[in-house]
């Protein structure tokens, strides 16, 4: 049986979905840069550069609405992973300066361009497992102690479906970014990396013990297999090829992931609902959150439209702004 | 041994100095390159339109590392002072969402304003995405002092209940968002941002100025120099009056506040002396000059009001906050008023069409760029210093009840500290090397060369 989703909690669990769909780009892009250098130059930062400011955005606007959403555990999870917060906080500003040296580094023998895309790409990497280790610990609950307010990592990383829920994320994403940038590689190889990164990761998920819709796991199954496929042919490589289809289809992936184990975190010992802000708050965040999605939706068309223009005329080629 | 609040305290203090730093060189940053390219479109100069690209660098240099900086004190919040965030995000976390999306706005113009600079073939098209840089950045520093603003005189919530239960009744975050602070310290918080970046350039360009030996270089600086003054004179001179009436209304909203930061030792009195300077030393008042009746002519604005102004003994019984927020406000005041005079006199010299680009005037401008930003911060350690020990005035929460306790916060936070100490100074160099990296006579020849000029 299908359980009815709150409105506030689907709004919450888009804006998951859209942040995930960003962060994703980046930690292809991430892939990309460390393995094939040369090829991003062309290929992902046309995409990477003007886009890497607006991912962040995203991972403010999700903070702010889950503080929103449900206050009452904010104590829980400053104290839990605090050390992990930091070390996030740490990296995230380090993210942010490593890629922006990057994109204006004037000639320098010690510090080029290569080594800065590189180091952001590390940190990229670094960032997208602490975001994983906490949400993998809040969906399997091992590891935390909600009473006493602790998180113990030796104990979340002896627990098999959380290592394998975080590396088959990795295979999975590894295996897209071929996809997504179009980089050339054999046909075959993003669909064979992508189906094994999918059966780690979709097996691990099964046994993370949240799980309250199982049906609701064939969306981001076949969504995600699907992209690989299509690209192996000439004819829909294109298609897929598309940045705005692929981030929705991997949006649509990420709701529906979140859709199945909803309302419960902690292998089912914690029910998210009854966390839930007072209905004063929640009607005003509900309100605001569609005028400002509206806001913002036209905001993403009109950079999209510059974007494909853009590259219809030829501008944006290289990986240095414009001027 | 520095305990675990006063440690979250500090590394709240720390980020948000760092940042406040790097924001106010953003917001006027994100001003200037908005007028420069204004008057480059409407003059078809080419000097303004280097400006108008140099400044972007920058710009787009200081927002990257500052939206950083602006995550980890969004993410600091609520991981150093949870329950604090609990109680805002019940009853007033409205402005911060709001914040999200005028950093949407912020954002992605600047994206399309930077990185797509040459796309448009009509440069006013072009120009209007940097109003919406300019406005969401702005708008950025208005929803974010509303919490501030929360902070001093909350609202929206039955607050007797809450002091004596800890329940939260009666929630109204409208209410909450539109407190009896918000207005005033909103204006005086957007004034005194712009006012301080816009000094801080002046004191760059002036510095450029004195280095520069290139006659076109110099062109550039002098123009940047005299629209600079005039942005500065305009929101010093707002930020003065703004910040009179913020400090009049301490006097109803704050009156324990005010009293610490006139240093008023009395219980009230009518006819109150202003004091400049002054430290308390074994409960006796030294080294002060008194000016008598100004503090209440200026509180009531009439010469012979038979009003009282409130004083610290009135409140026998609760803590005071610390008093050096006396000579921090003093900071505040004179060095603001030293500034507008300065910027008085440079306007002066624009209008009698005499340069301002004389040795003594430039070196000024470079002595009232560090000036600008001691005083800024002199107004923010007032503000916040002088709230304590509440982090939600008065008696709501203490900053204690609010903390995290968890030792965790002092290793990495000191691992903060170290890395801040190296990235923020890193932010100023790069931006600063990254504008100067292309000669001015080249950038000249490549922006004589757009065709829109002709």
């Amino acid at each position: 049986m299908v359980q009815m989703i709150q409105p506030e909690v689907a709004l919450n669990a888009a804006i998951f979905a859209a942040f995930f769909a960003m962060i994703s780009t980046e930690l292809m892009a991430a892939s990309a840069i460390v393995f094939k250098y040369e090829e991003s130059t062309k290929k992902v930062f046309r995409f990477l550069v003007p886009i890497w400011e607006i991912t962040g955005t995203f991972f403010v606007f999700y903070a702010v609405n889950v503080e929103a959403l449900v206050p009452d555990a904010l104590p829980l999870v400053a104290y839990a992973y605090i050390s992990y917060i930091l070390i996030f906080l740490i990296l995230y500003v380090g993210r942010n300066a490593s890629i922006i040296a990057a994109e204006y580094i004037w000639k320098n023998r010690v510090v080029n361009r290569k080594l800065l895309y590189t180091v952001y790409a590390i940190i990229t990497y670094i960032l997208g497992i602490l975001i994983l280790v906490i949400y993998t610990s809040l969906l399997s609950g091992v590891g935390v102690n909600v009473g006493a307010r602790t998180f113990n990592l030796v104990e979340f990383i002896s627990f098999l479906p959380d290592d394998g829920f975080i590396a088959g994320s990795a295979i999975l994403l590894f295996g897209l970014g071929a996809v997504f940038y179009n980089l050339s590689v054999r046909r075959y190889l993003p669909l064979v990396v992508t189906g094994i990164g999918m059966a780690i990761a979709g097996l691990s998920f099964v046994y993370l013990g949240d799980i309250s819709t199982p049906a609701f796991i064939v969306v981001p199954a076949v969504i995600t297999l699907i992209l690989p496929l299509l690209w192996m042919f000439d004819r829909t490589r294109q298609i897929v090829s598309n940045k705005l289809l692929f981030q929705g289809a991997m949006a649509i992936s990420a709701f529906f992931l979140i859709y199945t184990v909803y309302p419960w975190l902690f292998a089912k010992t914690l029910n998210l609902t009854l966390l839930l802000n007072n209905s004063a708050m929640q009607t005003q965040i509900f309100y605001t959150t569609i005028i400002g999605g509206i806001i913002l939706v036209a905001l993403s068309l009109v950079f999209f439209r510059i974007f494909y223009r853009a590259g219809d005329s030829g501008q944006q080629e290289s990986e240095t702004p414009a001027h | 041994m520095i305990s675990i609040v006063n440690f979250d305290r500090f590394l709240m203090g720390y980020t948000l100095a760092a940042h406040i730093l790097i924001v106010t060189l953003s917001i006027a940053l994100s001003v200037m390159v908005s007028l420069s390219e204004f008057l480059a479109i409407r003059k078809k100069d080419v000097y303004y339109g280097v400006l108008a690209k140099r400044l972007s660098k920058a710009l787009i240099i200081f927002f990257a590392v500052g939206t950083a900086s602006g995550t980890v004190l969004a993410v600091e919040l609520f991981s150093l002072f949870p329950n604090f965030m609990v109680l805002i995000a019940k009853v007033d976390i409205l402005p911060f969402y709001y914040e999200v999306f005028a950093f949407f706005l912020e954002t992605i113009c600047l994206v399309i304003y930077i990185y797509y600079w040459d796309y448009f073939k009509n440069r006013y098209h072009h120009w209007i995405f940097s109003l919406f840089v300019a406005a969401g950045t702005v708008l950025s520093a208005v929803f974010i002092t509303m919490i501030n603003a929360f902070m001093n005189t909350p609202s929206g919530f039955n607050i007797p209940v809450y002091i004596s239960t800890g329940v939260l009744t009666d929630i109204n975050p409208l209410a909450a968002i539109a407190n009896p602070s918000a207005f005033s310290e909103i204006s005086h918080v957007v004034t005194t941002t712009i006012a301080a970046g816009s000094f801080a350039l002046l004191a760059y360009f002036a510095v450029n100025y004195l280095r520069s030996r290139n006659q076109e270089a110099r062109k550039v600086y002098s123009k940047a120099i005299n629209i600079t003054a005039i942005v500065g004179l305009i929101t010093i001179a707002l930020a003065g009056i703004t910040g009179d009436s913020a400090m009049r209304g301490l006097l109803t909203m704050q009156p324990l506040k005010y009293a610490a930061i006139e240093l008023n030792y009395f219980h009230t009195m009518v006819n109150a002396p202003e004091l400049l300077g002054g430290i308390m030393v074994n409960g006796h008042l030294e080294y002060y000059l008194s000016i008598p009746g100004v503090q209440s002519m200026l509180a009531f604005l009439s010469l012979n009001s038979s009003q009282a102004v409130p004083g610290l003994l009135s409140y026998p019984n609760q803590p005071w906050p610390p008093l050096f927020v006396h000579l921090t406000f003093d900071t505040m005041v004179g060095g603001g008023l030293l500034l507008g005079l300065f910027l008085l006199y440079l306007i002066y010299r624009i209008f009698r069409r005499k340069p301002l680009t004389s040795r003594i005037m430039l070196y000024g401008m470079i002595v009232s760029g560090v000036l600008a930003e001691i005083v800024y911060d002199s107004g923010w350690v007032t503000d916040e210093v002088g709230r304590q020990p509440w982090i939600i005035y008065d008696n709501v929460m203490t900053v204690t009840q609010a903390a995290n306790t968890s030792p965790s916060v002092i290793p990495l936070g000191i691992g903060i500290i170290i890395f801040y100490l190296i990235i923020v100074p890193f932010t100023f160099y790069f931006a600063a090397r990254v504008i100067r990296n292309e000669a001015v006579d080249k950038e000249l020849e490549k922006e004589k060369g757009v065709q829109w000029y002709r």
